[in-house]
């Protein structure tokens, strides 16, 4: 039986490669009895599809550009092009 | 060079995460691209007196390319510089765009270029870093013999875990919990999970073996998910149900 640090690193693994056949298994069995990794192994799925379909507009106040910075640079441009 | 962003983004195109409708020649006061022509033939013949609308470029993309980078940088100073570069480089590669992606796409082609080189310089630099964060990270979360520690095992988010994605607050969580990861940490998450390179893609780029990114990746996915717990999950039962 792997322990569940070694079923996380499979989790993981497996969000980035085929498991082998043993892994795939060790990992089923382990999935099966465990609800902590079960449950993990769903939240790090959401978590990739909530970074790929999430929002990037930044909504919090240091996040946001600078205006100056943005019209020193609509400057510069001006200049080159 | 910029045959190089340019593969770049054509393969971002299936990503068809950042969509705007504005194509190019709205940025033109005189339009002089015709869409009908052959996708292959390439669009150097602008007419010398088409005008690229600078502030409008500037207004409709600055702010989503800033947030962006800095994701990556936490230094503003940096993530100006770079985004800089970015719409310099535009400004250059304009002539040839052949307008068949939005422009918001092909920016981001080229910033994440310019990121990709930025970190390639600094990757060095930052070994060692992340060393200490998921020794404690680890201990933290798994026993003696790596089981979960009951209190900090992963628990059930709701009844539908899928609801979280139309929470606000989620995402904000979610983008705090991002910040709190060790810089090369979150570099390296983040070009795998947003801008979608496969693990060996980020390891040949950045000259790290495979498994040290596969271990990146996955003590930052152990982070993220004890982070959210916390700070999401159970700030959200404590506020009771809204």
């Amino acid at each position: 039986m792997i322990s569940c640090q070694r079923a996380t690193e499979l989790i993981s693994k497996r969000m980035e490669e085929p498991l082998s056949l043993k892994e795939e298994l060790s990992l089923k069995l382990h999935l099966f009895i465990c609800e902590f990794c079960e449950k993990f192994a769903q939240q790090v799925h959401l978590v990739r599809s909530a970074i790929k379909n999430g929002s990037t507009e930044p909504d919090d106040s240091d996040t946001h550009a600078s205006a100056e910075a943005k019209e020193r640079l609509k400057d510069k441009l001006k200049l080159r092009s | 060079m910029f045959q190089q962003a340019k593969l770049h983004w054509t393969q971002s195109l299936h990503l068809e995460l950042f969509q705007n409708s504005t194509k190019w020649h709205t940025l033109y006061e005189e339009s002089y691209m015709d869409t009908s022509r052959p996708a292959t033939q390439t669009a150097t013949q602008a007419p010398p007196q088409a005008q690229l609308d600078i502030d409008k470029l500037v207004d409709e993309h600055y702010d989503y390319l800033f947030g962006y980078a800095l994701r990556y940088f936490r230094s503003r100073d940096q993530v100006e510089d770079l985004v800089q570069e970015t719409f310099l480089a535009v400004i250059e590669a304009v002539k040839s765009f052949e307008g068949n992606s939005s422009p918001r796409t092909w920016m981001i082609g080229i910033l994440r270029n310019k990121i990709i080189d930025r970190l390639r310089l600094k990757c060095r630099e930052a070994e060692g870093e992340s060393i200490g964060f998921e020794q404690d990270l680890l201990s933290h979360l798994f026993d003696s013999v790596e089981h979960w520690i009951s209190n900090v095992g992963p628990r059930v988010w709701g009844s539908c875990p899928e609801g979280a994605l139309k929470q606000k607050q989620f995402f904000s969580t979610l983008e705090a919990c991002l910040g709190k990861l060790p810089e090369k940490m979150r570099q390296i998450f983040l070009l795998r999970e947003l801008d979608g390179y496969e693990r060996d893609e980020i390891c040949k780029t950045l000259k790290l073996s495979s498994s040290n990114v596969g271990v990146i990746l996955h003590r930052s996915r152990l982070a993220l998910q004890h982070c959210l717990q916390v700070n999401w999950f159970e700030e959200k039962k404590a506020r009771g149900p809204q």
